[in-house]
């Protein structure tokens, strides 16, 4: 079946529930068996790939597109070290298909900064050296980029005192418990904390 | 002459930190190679016993499978050599080399491929008949098999005595009789293990992530049969280990053979799952802990027997209670290590030294020793304080413990309080004291020179 | 990853049709549960048909006071949505409590009912599992069973299920929204999920095809005195051990209604029903919360390694009910 006749296809359902109508941009199939192709927009590049649908966007990253910042720590979204921004919200990329993600924005670690021109957590995380082998560092980075959005947005976590409160504010409790996907086994923790909440603040 | 300062004791950025935050740092799996091929291990699924046949057919008709490998018809390798000299060599790095199954999640064969998805997807393919036999894997300290290894780790004595530890501790005034357990400890740095293997006319390169590559270089040119400079090893950022990186392990070997046998370029990085069968681990420990002292607090008997598992291929013993033969005087002493040999997968280092599950037996008795003699747990540990080497009766170089517990009791405010378990609350947090005291002796790892006595401490501990 | 084919599903009834007609087909949500089956090989789906750009990303407050989720609403939303943390404050936190904020924000609500039990042996496929394969075996039993089931287990499964939000849901009485081959249905959230009996393989009473469009959460008047509560090895960032999900109506001391959930305890989301029954009109004391405790512990099967969770939930329900009550004082 054809893209045109699937999206042909379906009923008028009178009571259908209030629906949000946006378009929905989708991969295409190609005529090879197996293959797709998905355009990802990383970095501020379009990057246009064919692959297996079951290549996740770690791998993609990884393997095909030359950006190794996002790492593979358990392949399971269980240490956070594969953590990059998806339209904006911090994902674990390597339980995420790159073919169901046509069309996304996508911020990985290199795309927030540079050795020249540093993001502010980068530079903090410099400052108040918060790593030691580096490879849960770019996920650390790119995750508290997200979190700190979402304290912005008024996310409340499971240490929020006041579920129902405006503001969010960023004590080490909070940041601990929202950064609590990102495992660091050399233990930096005691001073992720501290860079993440120079920049909160 | 002045010396101007310019790195010590200052607060310096990390050299590689621009990099690392960036993610421009280059870890050992993300170097670049042309024509690369990936290969993928199947793993036993019976801790002990033979393989008796292999059907890689189903893996073999996966598309983009280039060798499936396995002991049928993988090259032949030299012995195993030791990764240092004194150490014992790991038989676990001969690898298909046999069709004996010594652990559960031991590699038994390999997929290699075009891409990664493939080589896992495939190995999931290959199907393995095995002779079982039943597995001994209970480690106990009254099993009758316990046997005493030649040295344990560092080179020490397996056993030291002296005096009549029994006689001492029958007429202490006060004695206890503990038994501490460690679990396995397993190094689980964030990057799993990865090597990339390359072989040209002129030998072999691997990107290993590795904790210092002339172990793993030795150990490859001999398997191998390859003159030294004909290995190279580039050992870029480790991602972490934790000792797990230090010795050579079967991945690295199996990347290597996987490069030889298709003459591709080859990547190997383990999944998680697998960390927990070949990187190493600390194995678990039973200690037994015997203290018997006067009423003043002053040991008169220290007991210290430790029981460990090893695999049933490789001897690995921590050399637990070794720190216990020099941290308080007693004349009545004694150190024990015994090992079980379990059909599990092979200890190997895992960082802070093998005194470390030792120090904690030790340190946790001296605490119950304090409680039930009814003394500071500092003050019993000052009154022990050795003048010179309680096994030797050699003078320290330098010691600084006594200091350093009393330097540590002011810093935390110690004071003598109730040391009744469960009776202080702050908040939510019940609330209790110890003291960890840590040392180790560093005697000279290799061989032959008269061993260095340099003691290192470490603070004491506050533990919450 | 077992090879598949992969179908975007552009409207609900294509997607239906499409799994039909594929009896191997599976639906796609956020990936964080289904994806993570597939890498260790214990779901083998093809083709994946991907439902999580349905028009099923709305929250919706209706006209009696309930709130209909859309089934493709992530977990990061519903848990920020206002109504939700005002209204219902017990599945807010739930889901809060629940994985880490990269999950959250890949998850969605239809996936989340439909994750499957974190037995060890059910993700291993070197192990036996009855779950897996009928007829195998359960490795739990004699094995590692500390994160397993203490009620409603049997002889041939003693799975827990991971959900958070569903013991929430359980508690709140919600209602499943499904459309399938055979056309639209609603089921309650008791009757969604399947006890193991003697066919643990089945967690719900969904079809092949079923389709979860939406859950509806019904008005309930003291809805905003809820409380989740987790216990668990870690500090965050792990499943329960036990948790509670429980709403409480006291008046003048006497407990008018109550709704109690439990997690980590059965294969299902554990509706405490004998503990509302010894609740309702009794004074709200602790002790009277140690006797409904008690009584819906009293079926408990626990293990050697899972025992600790029968005084555990004990002290955690009572727990959360004191809470609950200071709530109105």
């Amino acid at each position: 079946m054809s893209r045109r006749e699937r999206q042909n296809l379906g009923s008028a359902r009178s009571s259908d529930p209030p629906s949000v109508a946006t378009p929905v941009p989708m991969a295409v199939a190609q005529p090879r068996p197996g293959v797709v192709t998905v355009t990802l927009h990383v970095n501020g590049v379009d990057r246009s790939l064919t692959i297996e649908p079951w290549i996740t966007l770690l791998d993609a990253f990884r393997e095909h597109l030359g950006l190794t910042g996002p790492k593979k720590g358990c392949d399971r979204g269980q240490c956070g070290a594969c953590t990059v921004l998806l339209d904006g919200r911090r994902v674990t990329s390597c339980l995420a298909l790159a073919v169901a993600h046509q069309d996304a924005q996508i911020t990985t670690t290199e795309g927030l900064g540079t050795q020249e021109n540093l993001h502010p957590l980068q530079q903090a995380f410099i400052a108040h050296d918060a790593f030691q082998c580096g490879y849960c560092t770019p996920g650390q980075i790119c995750s508290a980029v997200g979190m700190l959005c979402e304290a912005q947005a008024g996310w409340p976590s499971a240490v929020s005192l006041d579920l129902t409160a405006n503001q969010v504010t960023l004590d080490a409790d909070e940041i601990r418990e929202r950064m609590s996907g990102n495992l660091c086994r050399c233990a930096a923790y005691a001073n992720i904390v501290p860079a993440i909440q120079e920049v909160a603040s | 002459m002045s010396l101007t300062t310019r790195a010590i004791g200052m607060p310096l950025d990390r050299a590689d930190g621009p990099a690392k935050v960036t993610g421009a740092a280059m870890y050992a799996y993300e170097h670049a190679v042309e024509r690369a091929a990936y290969v993928f291990p199947v793993q036993s699924t019976i801790a002990k016993g033979r393989i008796v046949a292999i059907d890689a057919s189903a893996a073999k008709a996966v598309p983009g499978v280039l060798s499936v490998l396995s002991h049928e018809n993988a090259p032949r390798l030299a012995p195993v050599p030791p990764p240092f000299p004194g150490f014992p060599p790991d038989e676990d790095l001969a690898l298909f080399q046999s069709a004996v199954v010594a652990y559960d999640g031991q590699f038994v064969a390999a997929v290699v491929a075009e891409t990664p998805e493939a080589a896992r997807y495939a190995a999931g393919l290959v199907v393995i008949r095995y002779a079982e036999k039943p597995p001994d894997v209970e480690l106990d300290a009254n099993r009758a098999d316990l046997y005493k290894p030649a040295k344990v780790g560092g080179g020490y004595e397996t056993d030291t005595m002296s005096g009549d530890v029994e006689a001492a501790l029958a007429s202490a005034a006060v004695a206890l009789d503990h038994t501490y357990t460690t679990p396995a400890y397993h190094n689980n740095p964030l990057k799993p293990h990865t090597t990339v293997a390359v072989w040209r006319d002129d030998g072999v390169t691997l990107y290993n992530s590795d904790q210092g590559p002339h172990a793993i270089r030795d150990t490859v040119a001999r398997l191998f049969c390859l003159p030294l400079e004909q290995v190279r090893v580039i050992a870029p950022f480790v991602g972490g280990a934790f000792g797990s990186k230090a010795l050579p392990h079967p991945p690295a070997i199996l990347a290597v053979m996987a490069a030889r046998v298709t003459r591709r370029p080859v990547k190997l990085a383990l999944t998680r799952e697998q960390m927990f069968a070949v990187a190493g681990y600390r194995p678990p420990t039973i200690q037994r802990l015997r203290l018997g002292a006067g009423g003043d607090g002053r040991l008169t008997a220290i007991a210290h027997d430790v029981v460990e598992q090893t695999a049933t291929i490789t001897e690995y013993a921590e050399q637990a209670a070794v720190a216990t033969r020099m941290v308080y005087a007693a004349p009545n002493r004694r150190t024990t290590h015994r090992l079980a040999r379990l059909d599990l997968p092979v200890p190997s280092w895992m960082r802070a030294p093998g005194e470390c599950p030792g120090m904690f037996a030790l340190e946790s008795a001296m605490d119950e020793l304090a409680i039930a003699g009814h003394l500071d747990p500092i003050e019993l540990r000052v009154r022990n304080e050795p003048a010179v080497d309680p096994e030797t009766g050699l003078p320290f170089s330098s010691r600084g413990l006594v200091a350093c517990l009393r330097e540590g009791a002011r810093r935390f405010g110690w004071a003598p309080r109730d040391p009744t378990p469960r009776t202080r609350q702050d908040g939510r947090w019940l609330v209790g004291d110890g003291v960890l005291g840590v040392g180790d002796r560093r005697g000279g790892a290799k061989a032959p020179r008269p061993p260095a006595r340099r003691i290192r401490w470490r603070h004491p501990t506050r533990r919450p | 990853m077992n090879p598949f084919r992969y179908e975007p599903a552009s409207d609900a009834a294509t997607a239906v049709a499409l799994l039909a007609r594929a009896p191997n087909a599976a639906f796609l949500g956020g990936g964080t549960s289904l994806v993570d089956r597939m890498k260790i090989g214990v779901a083998t789906p093809d083709p994946l048909v991907d439902v999580s750009r349905l028009p099923f990303n709305q929250i919706e407050r209706l006209p009696d006071g309930g709130i209909r989720i859309g089934a493709a609403v992530r977990n990061s939303d519903l848990a920020a949505d206002r109504t939700i943390r005002e209204r219902v404050p017990v599945l807010a936190q739930a889901l809060l409590a629940g994985a880490s904020g990269q999950l959250r924000n890949l998850a969605t609500t239809g996936g989340n009912l439909l994750q499957r039990t974190r037995c060890l042996y059910f993700q291993d496929l070197t192990k036996p599992c009855n779950k897996r394969t009928p007829g195998a075996g359960c490795s739990a039993r004699d094995g590692y069973n500390r994160n397993l089931a203490i009620l409603s287990t049997s002889e041939a499964c003693i799975a827990s299920h991971p959900s958070d939000l569903a013991v929430a849901l359980a508690a709140l009485d919600a209602v499943v929204h499904v459309q399938g081959p055979k056309g639209e249905q609603t089921i309650s959230l008791g009757d969604f999920y399947r006890r193991p009996g003697d066919e643990p393989w089945r967690d719900t009473v969904l079809e092949h095809g079923d389709l979860i469009t939406a859950v509806e959460v019904p008005p309930l008047a003291y809805a905003t005195h809820s409380h989740h509560r987790k216990v668990r090895d870690r500090a965050s960032f792990a499943f329960a051990l036990v948790s509670v999900a429980a709403a409480l109506d006291v008046a003048d001391g006497i407990v008018r209604d109550a709704r109690i959930a439990l997690g980590g305890v059965a294969p299902v989301p554990w509706r405490a029903s004998k503990a509302e029954v010894a609740l309702r009109g009794a004074p709200a004391t602790e002790e009277t919360f140690a006797r409904a405790a008690d009584a819906e512990l009293a079926d408990a099967q626990p293990l050697p390694g899972n025992a600790f969770k029968v005084p555990l939930a004990r002290r955690v329900i009572v727990r959360t009910l004191l809470d609950l009550t200071e709530g109105y004082q």
